[in-house]
C-alpha cells in the first residue's frame, strides 16, 4: 500500500521543518571552489593580455597603451579560464557573487599603475597566439 | 463529435522550453498531431566555428544545461581522439565522477518533473530537495551548479583534493537510502502508477525502428547504452550494469530513470574511492590536425554524438550535434496518437526532451489519420539549421 | 432566537458571514502551510491568502473578445452567494437557528452550484482550455455526486431526520455516525476532495494539461470571488462532514453555563474541522491526479459501490436494532 507508506512519510515531514534554507536570514551555502565573482588586482598585472584572448565571452579588454583593464560583468560566465591562465596571478575567483546590478553595461575599469622603472620590461612579452 | 485542436505551446505551464503541438482532439483523445520544433535556434554550431578550443568549451558545455558535462566531454573526447592525445587516467576518474554526478542530478530532475505533471507535487519538492545534494556535491568538486567546466583538451581542469573526495564519499549513503525510497515510492503509489502504467507504451520494435536512444530505448528492451558498447572514458574498468525494463511505458522509463540513479550512484562511490594518482591533464597540442570524427557519449537523456571536422587550425571547420531528445521525438508523436489529451504531458516529459539542446529541426507529420498499429510516420521532411 | 438582530448578527457576523471569510482564510492557510511543511517547504506566512485576495481585487479585470459580460460577472458572484447561504444551515454555536426538516438536501444543493458556475465560466470564456476544462468540470460532477450524495443520506436514514442540527443531535445520545458508518464517512471524504477539486481530482484545473482550466480567462475580481467561492465551499464542507459524522459540537459530558457550553461546542466544531482538512491535505499531498476516464472507473465502480454497500449494512443494522 504505496498511500499509506506516503502518508507516513508525509506526516514525519510535518513536523520535521522544511528543508529550505532561509537565505538572508542564514548565509548562503558556499564552497571553498564556488566561482562567485572574479576579482581583479591592478598593481602586478603586466597587461600581457592573455586573459583578454582567452575569455570565451569577450568580457575582458585590456589597453596596452592606455594601460587599462576592463570588464564587463554582464558578460563574464566566471569560467576561471582567465585565472588559471593569468602569469601574474592578478585574477582570482572569489565564493561570494557579485551584488545584483541594473545598469548595463556592468563595467568595471581598472588602470594598471605605470611599474617602477628597474622592472619595467620584465615579464611583458605577449605570447603568440 | 467535431474535432478540436487544442494547441499547446509554445508557452504552456506543462513545458519547460518552447514547443508547439497542435493536437487534434475527438472529445478527450487525439486523433492528430502536429510537432513543430525549433522555437529555440541559438546558432551554436556555428559559432563554435569561431572559437579557439579554449574558448569554444565553455560555449559547448551551454548546448544544455542538464547535460552540460555530457556535450563538453563528448567534444574534447573527439577533439583529443583526433589529436591523438591520451589523457591520464585521473583525469579520466574524475571525468567519469562527473559525469555520473551530472546524470544523477539530471535524472532526479526528471523524476520531480513527470511526478510534476500528473500533478504529484510532492514528489516533485522531495526529488528536487534530494538532487540539492548532488548540486552541492558537483558544486563542491568543481565551483559550479551546473556549467562544471571542468574539462580542457587534455584533461581536466580542477583536481580534487582527498577531503573533498571524503565530502563527496560522506554525502552518498544518504542519497543511497532517499533512492531506495523513491523506488517504493514509484513502485507502490496507486495514483502515479496509474498515470504511468501502459501510458506512451513502445515495444522493442518499435523503438528500434524510430532509432530511440537512452532511457526511452532501455525501457523497451533495447540493452544499448554506449558506455557498455562503446566504452569510453574508465567504463570498461568499473563494475556496472546497463539497467532495462521490459515494461516499455512511462513507467518502464521511470523503473530504468531510478536504477540509473542507483548505477550512477554506485559508479561515483567505486571512482571516488580508487581515484588513481598522477597528473590530471596531458599536453595537448594548440591545433588539431586535419581530420573527421565521430564522437559518441551517452548523456542522461541518451546518446549524444558530436561530429566534428578540423582543418589544421586550433578551431574546428565543422561541428554538427545531435541531441538525444532529437533521436526519441518521432517515438512521441507515435505514443501520443489514441490517447487522451491528459497523456500529452506524461508522454512528453517521459523522453526527458531538451528542447533547445534540439533546435535545430522541423518534423511536420504527413496528415491523415494514424491510428495506433499504422506504419510509422515518415520521417523528418523539413531540415532547417 | 427569534430577536431580528440578534438573526442579522447571526447572518452577518457571527458564525454568519464575517466569520466564514475569515475562517475560511485561516482554512486555507492551514492547508497551504500543512502541505508545504509535507513537502519540506517553508510555507506561506499567516496573512498570505487574505493578501492574495486583496491583491487579485485589485487587479484590472480583462473581458475575452466576445464573451457575455452580465453572467460572466455574475457566475462567481452567485457561486459565492450559494455557498455562503449553505454555511447558515451548518451548526457552529449550537444547532442553526434557521434549521429545517431538509437543510441538508439545501446545503448538498448549494454546493453544488460553484461547479456549475465553473461549468458555465469555463463555456462562455470562448477558451479552448476553459472550455474543455468547463466540461471536464460537469463530467466530474456527474461521478462524483452520486456517492457523495449517497453517503452523506446515510445518516439521514439512521437518525430518521433530513435536519443537520437534528443529525448532530441524535449522535448525542448515540455513537457518532463516523463510526457507525466508516464507509460512508470515507466515502464522504473522497467526495468532499472531488468537490473541492484537489488533487487527485483536480482534473478540471489540470495545470500541466489545460493552463487553469475554467479558471483560465478570470481575472481580477471575478477570479478573487470564485477563489473565495472554493476556500469557503472547503469550510462549509468539512464543517457539514463534522456535523452530521463527528457529531459536531456535541459532547458526551455536560457544562453547566450556556455560554461556556456554546465556547467547548465551538472549540469543538473548529478541531473537527481541521481535522477534516489534515486528511484531505493528506491526501492531497500524497496523490497524483487521475485521469478522467480513470476517474470514471474509480468513482462509479468503487466508491458507488462502497456508498450502496453502506447503505445495505445501515439497512441490517437498523432491521437488527444495532447501534439505535
Amino acid at each position: 500500500m504505496g498511500l499509506i507508506t506516503i502518508a507516513k512519510t508525509i506526516s514525519r515531514n510535518v513536523f520535521g521543518g522544511p528543508a529550505t534554507r532561509r537565505y538572508p536570514a542564514e548565509p548562503a551555502k558556499r564552497y571553498d571552489l564556488t566561482r562567485g565573482r572574479l576579482v581583479f588586482e591592478p598593481e602586478n598585472c603586466r597587461l600581457c593580455r592573455i586573459c583578454m584572448l582567452r575569455c570565451p565571452t569577450q568580457a575582458i579588454v585590456v589597453e596596452r597603451k592606455e594601460r587599462t583593464w576592463e570588464i564587463d560583468h554582464f558578460r563574464c560566465i566566471t569560467c576561471g579560464n582567465c585565472v588559471d591562465l593569468c602569469p601574474a596571478n592578478v585574477l582570482h575567483l572569489e565564493p561570494v557573487y557579485r551584488e545584483p546590478e541594473a545598469d548595463r553595461p556592468a563595467k568595471e575599469f581598472h588602470r594598471i599603475p605605470e611599474p617602477p622603472p628597474e622592472n619595467a620590461d620584465a615579464g611583458c612579452e605577449t605570447p603568440g597566439v | 463529435m467535431t474535432r478540436i485542436v487544442v494547441p499547446i505551446g509554445p508557452q504552456h505551464p506543462a513545458l519547460k522550453e518552447p514547443v508547439n503541438f497542435r493536437v487534434v482532439t475527438d472529445g478527450e483523445r487525439i486523433v492528430d498531431l502536429e510537432l513543430n520544433l525549433s522555437y529555440s535556434h541559438r546558432g551554436i554550431e556555428k559559432a563554435a566555428e569561431q572559437r579557439d578550443f579554449i574558448r569554444v568549451l565553455p560555449l559547448i558545455e551551454r548546448v544544455c544545461g542538464i547535460c552540460s558535462h555530457s556535450h563538453a566531454t563528448v567534444f574534447s573526447k573527439g577533439i583529443e581522439e583526433i589529436m591523438g592525445v591520451e589523457i591520464p587516467p585521473r583525469a579520466q576518474y574524475i571525468r567519469t565522477i562527473i559525469a555520473e554526478l551530472e546524470r544523477m542530478h539530471s535524472h532526479m530532475l526528471w523524476l520531480g518533473v513527470a511526478a510534476h505533471e500528473v500533478g504529484f507535487n510532492t514528489l516533485f519538492m522531495w526529488t528536487w530537495r534530494d538532487r540539492e545534494a548532488v548540486l552541492d556535491t558537483l558544486e563542491e568538486l568543481s565551483g559550479n551548479r551546473v556549467h562544471y567546466n571542468m574539462n580542457e583538451i587534455g584533461g581536466v581542469r580542477l583536481d580534487l583534493s582527498p577531503s573533498q573526495v571524503e565530502a563527496a564519499l560522506a554525502r552518498m549513503p544518504v542519497l543511497e537510502e532517499r533512492i531506495r525510497a523513491y523506488v517504493g515510492m514509484v513502485e507502490d503509489e496507486e495514483t502515479m502508477l496509474t498515470r504511468f502504467r501502459g501510458v506512451g507504451s513502445l515495444s522493442r520494435e518499435e523503438a528500434l525502428s524510430f532509432g530511440a536512444v537512452g532511457p526511452t530505448a532501455r525501457a523497451s528492451g533495447v540493452d544499448y547504452d554506449v558506455r557498455k558498447d562503446d566504452p569510453y572514458l574508465v567504463y570498461d574498468e568499473i563494475p556496472w550494469n546497463v539497467v532495462t525494463d521490459t515494461n516499455g511505458d512511462v513507467y518502464g522509463r521511470t523503473k530504468v530513470r531510478i536504477g540509473e540513479i542507483a548505477e550512477s550512484l554506485g559508479i561515483v562511490r567505486h571512482c571516488l574511492e580508487n581515484l588513481p594518482g598522477g597528473p590530471i591533464r596531458a599536453e595537448a597540442p594548440k591545433a588539431a590536425p586535419p581530420g573527421e570524427i565521430l564522437s559518441r557519449y551517452e548523456a542522461p537523456r541518451g546518446e549524444v554524438a558530436h561530429f566534428i571536422r578540423t582543418n589544421g587550425t586550433a578551431r574546428v571547420e565543422r561541428v554538427d550535434i545531435r541531441t538525444p531528445t532529437l533521436a526519441n521525438w518521432t517515438s512521441v508523436a507515435h505514443c501520443l496518437i489514441g490517447r487522451p489529451l491528459a497523456d500529452v504531458p506524461v508522454i512528453v516529459a517521459a523522453i526527458d526532451p531538451c528542447l533547445s539542446c534540439t533546435s535545430r529541426i522541423t518534423l511536420v507529420k504527413s496528415g491523415g489519420d494514424l491510428g495506433k498499429d499504422a506504419p510509422p510516420p515518415n520521417g523528418p521532411r523539413g531540415w532547417s539549421r | 432566537m427569534t430577536d431580528p438582530f440578534l438573526l442579522i448578527a447571526y447572518i452577518l457576523l457571527f458564525p454568519g458571514f464575517l466569520f466564514l471569510f475569515a475562517y475560511s482564510m485561516t482554512f486555507e492557510f492551514l492547508d497551504r502551510r500543512i502541505v508545504a511543511r509535507m513537502q519540506n517547504r517553508v510555507g506561506p506566512p499567516f496573512f498570505q491568502p487574505f493578501a492574495d485576495l486583496v491583491k487579485t481585487l485589485g487587479k484590472e479585470v480583462i473581458d475575452p473578445r466576445g464573451v457575455d459580460r452580465p453572467i460572466f460577472d455574475a457566475a462567481p458572484v452567485v457561486a459565492l452567494a450559494a455557498v455562503m447561504t449553505s454555511f447558515l444551515y451548518v451548526p457552529i454555536i449550537g444547532p442553526s437557528p434557521l434549521a429545517f426538516q431538509g437543510d441538508l438536501v439545501l446545503v448538498l444543493y448549494l454546493l453544488t452550484l460553484p461547479t456549475l458556475a465553473l461549468m458555465l465560466l469555463g463555456w462562455l470564456s470562448r477558451n479552448i482550455y476553459a472550455a474543455v476544462g468547463g466540461i471536464r468540470a460537469v463530467t466530474m460532477l456527474f461521478i462524483y455526486e452520486v456517492p457523495f450524495f449517497l453517503a452523506l443520506m446515510m445518516p439521514t436514514l439512521m437518525a430518521g431526520t433530513w435536519s443537520i442540527s437534528d443529525i448532530m443531535a441524535w449522535q448525542e445520545e448515540h455513537l457518532c455516525l463516523a463510526i457507525l458508518q466508516p464507509i460512508a464517512f470515507i466515502v464522504a471524504l473522497i467526495g468532499l476532495q472531488a468537490k473541492l477539486e484537489r488533487t487527485p481530482f483536480d482534473i478540471p484545473e489540470a495545470e500541466t494539461e489545460i493552463v487553469a482550466g475554467p479558471w483560465t480567462e478570470l481575472t481580477g475580481r471575478r477570479l478573487a470571488l470564485m477563489h473565495l467561492a472554493n476556500e469557503t465551499s472547503a469550510v462549509v464542507g468539512s464543517a457539514l462532514i463534522a456535523a452530521v459524522f463527528l457529531g459536531g459540537l456535541a459532547f458526551p459530558w455536560t457544562v453547566e453555563s450556556a455560554i461556556l457550553s456554546a465556547t467547548v461546542g465551538f472549540l469543538l466544531f473548529l478541531a473537527k474541522t481541521v481535522a477534516i482538512l489534515l486528511v484531505l491535505s493528506i491526501i492531497r499531498a500524497a496523490t497524483a491526479r487521475v485521469r478522467l476516464d480513470q476517474l470514471n472507473t474509480i468513482g462509479w465502480k468503487y466508491l458507488t459501490m462502497a456508498a450502496l454497500a453502506q447503505v445495505g449494512i445501515v439497512l441490517v443494522m437498523m432491521a437488527s436494532g444495532v447501534g439505535i
